[in-house]
């Protein structure tokens, strides 16, 4: 990408406090100070959208969309820095909520823009969902749907020229779904969603969290069921925009 | 990664059937099961479709519909990690005109699901099925299930598969 001087000042200034907030990244760290970083985070946020409007407004799209995968950037960070705040207060299933979302915000913020070469951070993402959570089951729900919405034009997504996935002035193009109806629910290997999990399964004492294996014991109309069926309570989908 | 060839039904035979159009000078994206419906109102399409279709004709590429807005069949959504492709039908026409089309559709949407597919955690499959006609009526399906930077190569595959 060619940049203006102007731009490549902002940019550097940027890589500034992606590294500063880096440092907030991590188990150990204060979570007063991890709190304080997030706060931070989202007044950087804050800055980012108005560049980001003024690009818009004045049709720079590749600016636009550059500075989307800046707020994608950080918006990871803060999601990771807070996963860390919940776990070490003991809010495991928030925790993990947070970790999805970093790894969905770091893949936006590479869909956004190709000068966002963030693999060496989606391995980090990963292996913390490896080595710190225990495995976890995913749902996956199938559903057919009679029309899609597109976001950018508001449009029939068949008739108009986005492309789900894709930056269009610093949004990106999702699909509304209009007209579903479920058709199946499956455990998978690989959901599109990791929000989409398995959270309890009955025991015969009690529903047992998969995150922390604490057994919540059933209530008096409550009991495992007669036949040795298994019972499970579960996200089956995560309503998000439709992307790639 | 997989690879099947396999004989498919009778496209023109069965599009007639149903009272649809058949594409005689473009491709077409065939409904998931086009092979198994019995009416317009049984058939269901990809959730990639639309995006397929849009990706083609920005190309320059001919994409016939097989059927008016009116009739367009709803989308099948699954919420797994696999991209799921409509079926890309050539009519013999077109092979035999351009046979190079499918190779320049393949890398577009090979381009497109590699874009889709960064940052993925996980590993992510692409689900795609090619079928080209014969002058005879015929037609020969290639089912390909894998990473997605393998789909290009699958231009190869098409064309060994029609020699």
């Amino acid at each position: 990408m060619i940049v203006t001087q102007e731009e490549a000042s902002y940019i550097e200034k940027f890589n500034e406090a992606v590294t500063h907030f880096s440092h907030f990244c991590f188990c150990t760290i204060d979570s007063g100070l991890q709190k304080e970083a997030s706060a931070q985070i989202y007044g950087v946020l804050q800055q980012l959208a108005e560049h980001k409007a003024a690009a818009v407004a004045t049709g720079d799209e590749r600016w636009a969309n550059f500075l989307l995968g800046c707020e994608c950037r950080l918006k990871a960070m803060r999601a990771e820095i807070l996963m860390w705040v919940l776990l070490k207060e003991e809010k495991p299933d928030e925790a993990w909520r947070l970790l999805v979302d970093a790894q969905g915000f770091t893949s936006d913020a590479m869909k956004a823009d190709d000068g966002f070469q963030l693999q060496p951070f989606i391995d980090h993402l990963a292996k913390i969902e490896r080595v710190v959570f225990p495995p976890q089951s995913f749902m996956s729900a199938g559903m057919v749907c009679d029309y899609e919405e597109c976001s950018i034009c508001h449009g029939d997504y068949e008739d108009c020229d986005h492309i789900k996935g894709r930056p269009y002035m610093g949004e990106f193009c999702t699909v509304k779904l209009f007209g579903c109806e479920p058709d199946h629910v499956a455990l998978v290997d690989e959901p599109a969603s990791k929000h989409c999990r398995v959270h309890t399964v009955s025991t015969p004492e009690g529903h047992r969290s998969k995150m922390t294996r604490l057994v919540e014991p059933y209530k008096a109309e409550e009991g495992p069921l007669e036949d040795g069926s298994l019972l499970a309570s579960a996200t089956i989908l995560h309503l998000g925009p439709e992307k790639a | 990664m997989s690879v099947e060839v396999s004989e498919f039904i009778n496209v023109r035979r069965k599009l007639n059937e149903l009272g649809a159009e058949y594409p005689t000078d473009g491709i077409a994206l065939l409904p998931l099961n086009i092979s198994t419906a019995d009416s317009i109102g049984d058939l269901k399409q990809s959730s990639e479709a639309a995006t397929i279709r849009k990706l083609l004709r920005q190309a320059d590429i001919p994409v016939k519909d097989i059927l008016s807005k009116e009739k367009r069949p709803p989308y099948v959504k699954n919420k797994s990690n696999d991209w799921v492709s409509p079926i890309i039908f050539v009519s013999a026409t077109v092979w035999n005109n351009n046979p190079d089309l499918v190779s320049v559709a393949l890398n577009i949407v090979s381009s497109y699901i590699y874009d889709a597919f960064k940052g993925v955690t996980g590993s992510r499959t692409a689900k795609l099925s090619v079928v080209v006609e014969d002058p005879d009526g015929k037609s020969t399906r290639i089912d390909y299930e894998g990473p997605s930077e393998a789909v290009k190569g699958l231009a190869k595959v098409v064309r060994e598969a029609k020699k």
